[in-house]
């Protein structure tokens, strides 16, 4: 229960006025339904009395008005918690999204795209049923009764006390349930997150599925996450047959000891045979709901491990927090500085050893190493994506935690090495996250990025909506929209990771001439596996195993032995075969020495 | 255009997920869809036989118990002079077992009923309370199961459907029908409607009841019901429209958190976060708007329901009273009336209550069906013939593709593959290359012309069996975020440890795997996060490895590798590529050169063909492009 409140507190107190409605309107609305039973035992009684037909009369019409005072504030009732439930709800979604929004790489590490879309869809989506129905259900309740004992007290205090226990008892067996049945419908919840996952997996990841003829195999998995959701749901459906049907039994139980009780009363004279009849009709009226007491206790255990889901969520830790007195990073020269950084990821301790490097402003440098040498994880240090286990990363001699977050990324452009667009229209993919971008602006970056051309032959031109991360594109296209993407950013540091590997050679060579007067300005980053990315830098870096092995120019590194040195010579031995003649533009074809 | 129009275009397109998309119907009819839900229900004919049977014992005793109720309170009030319930073939039976019970206990009369009363009332309220326990055991547990199916089958559906289908579907939107609409039909399927079976019972027993106690006042309820009934099928035409609503903004808001969440990375890099949350603002608020226009419809149709059923209470008391006052009825059986009037009742909101839920599940099986109506354009063909062990011989007849109708990549695309050979696609981005490889490994439907293998119509044999023949690597893969045992099992789920270490060693990653905390069992991140970009790729070449198929494909599958892995892989390469028929799209040179055949593509169509020698002689696109390469790789 605790969780639930905690969860919905706050929310609720936002919609204050709407709450109030809810609330006054479930009273008014117990209260017709409370007198109805009364004037109806009012009416039979005086019928008895002055067998007159305008007694009856009064009667049906006072009943036909309480009936529709009660169809208005039934009304008013729904549509007060309709527009609780879906305040709360969005404003929920709306908190959880942007709490996902501002965590940091790290937390997504835990998290797969399968169980957050089910924590931010089913789980939000659950919280209905209590907002919706269960709240109002209970409060209707909760007043019916109140009103029933207070007619009762009238009649007679002892049965009004009696009628007491039974929802005390009620309550009890819910509260002690609790723990036990939260954890079942949380496990459930756990498992339907689970296949999810499975799920979301298989269709990002269809063309590889099929590629490999791995249908069959899938599908097998996939059945396994559904099998196990389905146990766990099984043991839920347990859970809601005795709990429904247990309260139904419980009422009744009650309602037969009431009647009996009152029997003893009417025998012995302490009632008249009248009161007790309108007694009981109020037990049967309160009944109707009481028979729902079941499906609450089983909305509130089920909201509560839905709460549970949300709250890790909400609460998980922040990992890159923000100094609280963090500043905004202005005016960039582009100096960039790493000190003593070593950087771990959670299972892979060195992924970065101790590297000390300056990189002044405006200097070009290319980043070499082997597959899995540490450039990406270096670069990410870069626009904090991480933070580094040990040492610190400078921008101006600054250190870059000391930033906003904002301010700091807004001077820095990283082409990541997998190309990520989302479904919006090309225009938007490149104004990605700038405002009040114009036209002539998105043109001018996709015309240095070589994709202006392409956009053009395209039936919507820059309109077009690309599928899910790109899909509809070709490889080399992809890449380029994401490079005029962060060209139109206009960084003060630019960073390439590996982002021309499926541009072919022409193309690239015409980016990088773009790209040379791009960066003009600029500090620069390049990592890639092909030489051209050398013609034009100022300095070589090269990555082993995590450590800086070597830092120069081409000439400086060129004939050093090291990983620079095999690099090159590995190249030229893969064109040596060639032997141009550019004059001619005439190629003479050498035996492949081998 | 202005941005904000803009947005609001894309999100409506959000890629045009078809008939969805057209706000209305899909076009199948309520019977139709009931047939369709109810076929997974079929399989456990027997559960359903049984749970209906239960479920009529529960409605008779869940009308009996008030009966009894009725009869105890008639008996304390002493206002009943008839018989104990009012219907002779009950009564006899319990006057004498009443009679019995007095004699032997010495008990007052009233004290006798009153027992008797209350244990044949404890007795039908255990037996309601089992039946009714059971009841939701056995019909929950067939909803889940017949859920469970349904989801198996659109997952096997989902795995059927092409690729052109999944370019215009995001995943969220998919997994909307896979979870919300399936959940709405199981509700209804796993429990709601058997139980309103029972209701519908009960209604009619305690008609019954009501009926052979004073036929004039049952007038009342007979006439009350059926306008309830009346008002629940006329709100339906507001219902649905309104509830597929609500289904189509959340399965939207769902794709836009997938994205959202995959996206994190260039997100924060462009500090997109604010518009992002901006963007998912308006999709909730339509989900918002969307639901409470819908549920606004309950709030209006329930509680007149309920208010029909108080003016139930009212008529009563007006016919009943003067019917009093005239003589024609006891005061007894008025407050039974009012009683009966609230049992009578109850089951019959409920029911109004689930004719919602029904439109809700209907809503959900429409969405449901409809992906698991839609034809793949490739089919498995599950039940052709297998592909005999194939040579290789690749044969492309003048294949025309396209991926949006009217703009085809390729009009007329021949060419002769023999088996073992190795062909190169070279050309610039964007001008065809994996279009040509997804022709081949049946990614998409080609619109005309023939693909043979071995000089066998491709579309005539089970495709299954021929995608285990292949092995191809697309430009864009993907592993998975189990372990990388299970990764590599995507090549060969029969791989031994040996075999895979092997092949780990022919990429040059054995010894890190090795180093690997859990080894093989290292579990991967999403998307095979949790190592560079470039040990994915070996990964993948190394399932590539294992998979040992007869045709080979490529695409750009050493992208990201650097030269020293590569040459390191040069000669598992080499092993790979010896004596089977390969396809390779690579821009390095040194992986193209060792091609029988280069193909030269451009503007869809082959410019250039021959070996490297050849092509360099010929001075075109390919001279070109080595040219451009030679010329970018020198360093000054
Ligand atoms: N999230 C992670 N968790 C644990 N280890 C990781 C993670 N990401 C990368 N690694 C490991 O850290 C090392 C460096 O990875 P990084 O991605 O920086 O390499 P890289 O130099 O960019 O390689 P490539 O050229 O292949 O892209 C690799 O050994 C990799 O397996
Ligand atoms: N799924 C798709 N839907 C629509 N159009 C597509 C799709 N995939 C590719 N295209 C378009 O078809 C053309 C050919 O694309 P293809 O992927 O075959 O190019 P490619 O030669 O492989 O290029 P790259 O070297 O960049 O990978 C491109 O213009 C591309 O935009
Ligand atoms: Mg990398
Ligand atoms: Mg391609």
């Amino acid at each position: 229960m605790r969780e639930i409140f905690e969860l919905l507190g706050p929310y609720v107190k936002r919609h204050k006025l709407i709450f109030l409605s809810l609330n006054v309107t479930t009273i008014f609305a117990a209260t017709s339904q409370i007198l109805i039973p009364v004037t109806v035992n009012y009416t039979i009684d005086r019928i008895d009395r002055f067998q007159n037909r305008s007694v009856i009369i009064q009667g049906f019409f006072i009943i036909v008005l309480l009936t529709f005072m009660d169809l208005i504030f039934q009304m008013g009732q729904r549509f007060s918690a309709n527009r609780l439930a879906q305040n709360v709800i969005f404003d929920i979604r709306q908190d959880l999204f942007q709490t996902l929004q501002h965590q940091e790489l790290e937390y997504y590490a835990s998290e797969s795209v399968g169980q957050i879309m089910s924590r931010t869809i089913e789980e939000v989506f659950s919280l209905r049923d209590i907002l919706t129905w269960g709240y109002r259900l209970t409060a209707l309740i909760f007043w019916l009764f109140v009103g029933s004992f207070i007619v009762m007290v009238q009649v007679s205090l002892e049965m009004a006390l009696i009628f007491l226990i039974l929802p005390i008892f009620l309550v009890v067996i819910t509260k002690r349930s609790s723990a036990r049945n939260v954890k079942l419908f949380y496990d459930a919840r756990f498992k339907y997150g689970a296949m999810n996952e499975t799920l979301a997996e298989n269709l990002t990841g269809i063309q590889t599925v099929k590629s490999f003829g791995r249908e069959d195999e899938q599908t097998a998995a996939f059945n396994i996450k559904n099998q196990e959701f389905y146990e766990s749901s099984l043991k839920t459906v347990g859970v809601r047959a005795s709990l429904t049907s247990g309260m139904i039994f419980l009422i009744s139980f009650g309602i037969i000891a009431l009647v009996l009780i009152g029997g003893v009363y009417v025998e012995q004279g302490r009632i008249s045979p009248g009161n007790f009849i309108a007694f009981m009709l109020l037990v049967l009226q309160i009944s109707i709901p009481g028979r729902f007491v079941g499906f609450l206790g089983i909305i509130i255990q089920n909201t509560q491990s839905a709460a549970l889901r949300l709250s890790e969520i909400f609460e998980a830790p922040v990992v890159l927090e923000e100094k609280p007195d963090a500043e905004s990073l202005d005016d960039v020269k582009g100096d960039l500085g790493f000190e003593n950084v070593s950087f771990d990821y959670p299972k892979k301790p060195g992924a970065l050893e101790n590297i000390n490097l300056i990189i002044p402003a405006g200097q070009k440098v290319a980043l070499l190493g082997p597959t899995g040498s540490g450039k990406s994880s270096l670069i990410n240090l870069i626009a904090r994506f991480f933070d580094p286990t040990t040492g610190k990363v400078t921008i101006d001699g600054k250190d870059i935690s000391q930033f906003t977050l904002k301010s700091l990324r807004k001077h820095i452009g990283i082409v990541h090495q997998e190309s990520f667009l989302f479904t919006l229209p090309i225009f938007d993919n490149i104004a990605f996250g700038k405002e009040n971008v114009t036209i002539d602006e998105v043109e001018a970056a996709a015309k240095a990025a070589q994709i202006h051309d392409f956009i053009m032959t395209l039936e919507d031109g820059y309109e077009t909506i690309v599928g899910e991360r790109g899909v509809t594109l070709s490889g080399g296209e992809r890449q380029r929209v994401t490079i005029a993407r962060t060209l139109l950013h206009n960084p003060k540091i630019l960073i390439f990771d590996d982002s021309v590997s499926a541009v072919d050679p022409e193309t690239e060579g015409r980016i990088q001439n773009a790209l040379a007067t791009a960066s003009e300005t600029r500090t620069t980053i390049i990592i890639s596996q092909r030489p051209s990315s050398l013609r034009y830098v100022d300095r070589i870096i090269v990555l082993d195993l995590g450590v800086i092995t070597q830092d120069g120019t081409h000439a400086e590194l060129r004939n050093v032995d090291g990983i620079y040195k095999n690099f090159m010579d590995a190249i030229e031995g893969q064109i040596k075969f060639l032997d141009w003649d550019f004059d001619e533009s005439q190629v003479k074809i050498k035996e492949m020495s081998d | 255009m202005s941005i904000k129009e803009r947005r609001k275009k894309a999100a409506s397109i959000h890629t045009d997920s078809e008939r969805e998309e057209k706000r209305g119907s899909f076009g199948y009819s309520d019977s139709f869809l009931f047939k369709f839900m109810f076929r997974y229900m079929t399989p456990y004919r027997a559960e359903l036989i049984l749970v209906s049977f239960i479920m009529l014992l529960f409605a008779m005793t869940t009308a009996v118990g008030p009966i009894v109720l009725m009869a105890a309170i008639n008996r304390f009030t002493g206002d009943s002079t008839a018989g104990l319930f009012g219907i002779d073939f009950i009564d006899n039976p319990v006057e004498d077992l009443i009679a019995f019970i007095q004699t032997t206990f010495s008990l007052s009369t009233v004290w006798a009923e009153a027992t008797i009363l209350s244990i044949i009332y404890l007795v039908v309220q255990f037996l309601v309370f089992i039946l009714n326990k059971k009841q939701i055991n056995m019909i929950g547990s067939v909803g889940l199961r017949a859920e469970l199916a349904m989801r198996l089958d659109m997952f096997r559906q989902l795995q059927e459907l092409d690729l052109s289908y999944h370019d215009k579907n995001e995943v969220g939107r998919i997994m909307s029908r896979l979870t919300s609409d399936l959940t709405a039909i199981r509700e209804m399927l796993g429990g709601q409607v058997i139980l309103n079976i029972a209701n519908l019972i009960t209604v009619v027993i305690v008609m019954v009841v009501i009926y052979s106690i004073d036929p004039v006042l049952s007038l009342v309820p007979t006439i009350f019901i059926p306008i309830v009934f009346a008002i629940g099928v006329i709100s339906r035409r507001y219902t649905r429209e309104r509830r597929k609503e609500t289904r189509r903004t959340n399965s939207i808001m769902m794709a836009n958190i997938g994205e959202s969440i995959a996206g994190i990375k260039v997100t924060k890099g462009h500090n997109r976060e604010g518009q992002n949350i901006e963007f998912f603002r308006g999709l909730n608020e339509a989900n918002r708007k969307a639901t409470i226009h819908a549920d606004d419809m309950n709030a209006i149709f329930f509680p007149i329901l309920l208010a029909t059923s108080f003016l139930g209470i009212a008529f009563i008391v007006l016919v009943g009273g003067i019917r009093l006052l005239d003589g024609l009825l006891t005061i007894g059986v008025l407050v039974a009336f009012l009683n009966y009037n609230i049992i009578l009742f109850r089951p019959v909101i409920l029911l109004g209550q689930f004719y919602q839920q029904l439109q809700d599940a209907l809503t959900g099986a429409e969405r449901v069906y409809a992906l698991l109506d839609t034809k793949t354009k490739v089919p498995m063909n599950r039940d052709y013939p297998d592909l005999p062990p194939i040579e290789g011989e690749v044969l492309f007849e003048k294949i025309k593709f396209e991926y949006v109708p009217g703009t085809p990549v390729y009009q007329q695309f021949s060419l002769m593959v023999p088996a073992g050979h190795v062909v190169a696609f070279v050309g610039k981005t964007g001008a065809g290359k994996s279009t040509i490889i997804n022709i081949l490994s049946r990614m998409y439907e080609f619109q005309e012309g023939v693909l043979k293998i071995d000089g066998r119509d491709i579309t005539n044999y089970s495709l299954q069996s021929y995608r285990r023949q292949i092995a191809a690597v697309p430009q864009d893969f993907f592993l998975l975020s189990a372990s990388i045992r299970e990764n590599l099992r995507l090549g060969d789920p029969q791989a031994s440890e040996e075999d895979m270490f092997k092949a780990l060693e022919a990429v040059g990653l054995e010894e890190y795997v090795r180093s690997m905390e859990n080894g093989l069992d290292t579990p991967l991140q999403e998307r095979g996060g949790r190592l560079s970009v470039g040990q994915r790729q070996l990964i993948v070449f190394a399932a590539v490895l294992l998979a040992n198929p007869r045709i080979l494909i490529l695409d750009e599958a050493t992208s990201s590798i650097d030269v020293f892995s590569e040459l390191k892989i040069q000669k598992a390469i080499k092993l790979l590529l010896a004596d089977r028929t390969a396809f390779i799209i690579a821009h390095r040179l040194s992986t193209i050169r060792a091609a029988d055949t280069i193909v030269v593509i451009d503007e869809g169509d082959i410019v250039e063909q021959g070996t490297h020698d050849e092509l360099i002689q010929l001075q075109g696109h390919y001279h070109e492009l080595v040219k451009n390469q030679i010329q970018l790789a020198e360093v000054t």
